[in-house]
């Protein structure tokens, strides 16, 4: 299984293994990482520390396991150090609550799975989810700016909805159990 | 309507009566819907969508690599058969140090292992900063913390403690940084905290000053 032959790579301590781990899970640390903190430059350095502590805890990795819950625990823990470090900046107030929490990250597992899914569909229908649920695109306008016809843009909105269901099911046997 | 075509649809914003006629006769869908609509409003979320800086790869690659050779050297001194290139990374890491410290440390404190550590010790060398202190961690003795849980060290006055940031391993100089001063916060430990959603303190404490 390919997973396997990238996460015992990289449970080796292979350094050069971690950018595949960063292909598969880059965009859902950023994001994590981007709605706890809010700020571009500060994601970038969370996710980079995220990398960095997951490989320094390699150790400690089972390479048989799927590796995402344990990537979101770190991400998710470095945004927070973060988050306290820049509020500990913008205060004079020496009575400071360490206990305080991004105010958004209570959504941000939600967040992770559904930017995992997301990597998970082809390009072309990522393209048109993008343009509908970013952008705010109807059909028509989507078909123009990607000079494909509306048919098409119908029949692949479609597919990818409900391959984003399929992939996400699993977070409603979550929700319900 | 089948099943997967209800649930894509509710995920694509695009409810009608077909969709209000399948939710009313399908119980499961019933049940999943408000997850599903949930859903969709993440999907909708910009923040889902905001993309990392292209070169955000490389910097991730290079850390890990950075850290992976300076790991290598470690090692390296350790064998005793190339004492010379030992000795040079020794002079390239005091030179590094010099280079980043430029001066003495303002203050050095000693760590003392406690029950759930009884053989690790330890010593932090502290400079004072206008922003905070920066802090060189050096531990002994110490595992690495297990799986699902981080090493954090904190600096305390009385019952307000501030963390300097947490580690899995501290098997060489580690670099932290608070933004008090030790002056305000003379206590300086390192607790073992789970991964988990809580956020109060574990109570186990692997390294003190007591201070």
């Amino acid at each position: 299984m390919i997973r396997s032959k990238h996460d015992r790579r990289i449970a080796a301590g292979d350094p050069d293994a971690v950018g595949l781990w960063y292909d598969e899970y880059g965009r859902a640390v950023f994001v994590v990482a981007y709605k706890a903190l809010g700020d571009r430059g500060l994601a970038e350095e969370a996710v980079q520390q995220t990398f960095l502590q997951a490989w320094r805890a390699m150790d400690s990795f089972d390479p048989e396991r799927e590796p995402g819950p344990w990537l979101y625990a770190i991400a998710r823990r470095a945004a927070i150090d973060i988050y306290r470090r820049e509020r500990r900046h913008r205060t004079v107030d020496e009575d400071i609550e360490i206990a305080s929490l991004p105010p958004s990250l209570d959504r941000a597992w939600d967040a992770w799975q559904v930017r995992l899914a997301i990597d998970q569909i082809p390009e072309d229908e990522r393209t048109l989810m993008h343009a509908t649920h970013y952008l705010g695109l109807s059909h028509s306008e989507i078909a123009e700016r990607l000079d494909i016809p509306l048919g098409t843009v119908k029949s692949r909105t479609h597919r990818a909805h409900k391959r984003l269901a399929r992939i996400l099911s699993h977070l409603r046997d979550e929700a319900s159990a | 309507m089948r099943c997967d075509e209800f649930q894509a649809a509710i995920l694509a914003g695009e409810e009608n009566g077909g969709t209000a006629e399948h939710e009313a006769a399908c119980a499961r869908c019933r049940a999943e819907a408000a997850h599903m609509r949930a859903t969709r409003a993440v999907i909708a979320d910009s923040d889902i969508w905001e993309p990392p800086s292209p070169n955000l790869r490389g910097k991730v690659v290079a850390a890990v690599a950075s850290e992976a050779s300076l790991r290598l050297r470690a090692v390296r001194r350790r064998l005793p058969w190339i004492a010379a290139v030992a000795a040079l990374a020794v002079v390239i890491v005091g030179l590094g140090a010099f280079l980043t410290f430029r001066n003495p440390p303002d203050w050095e404190v000693a760590m003392s292992g406690t029950q759930f550590a009884p053989l690790a010790s330890g010593t932090v060398l502290g400079w004072n900063g206008d922003a905070g202190t920066r802090m060189v961690l050096d531990v002994t003795g110490l595992d690495a913390a297990p799986p699902g849980y981080v090493y954090e060290m904190w600096l305390s006055a009385g019952a307000r403690h501030i963390s300097a940031g947490t580690f899995v391993e501290a098997d060489h100089d580690l670099e932290l940084w608070a933004g008090v001063s030790r002056r305000q916060y003379p206590r300086v430990w390192i607790t073992l905290e789970p991964l988990d959603d809580d956020e109060s303190l574990s109570g186990q404490t692997v390294l003190d000053t007591g201070a």
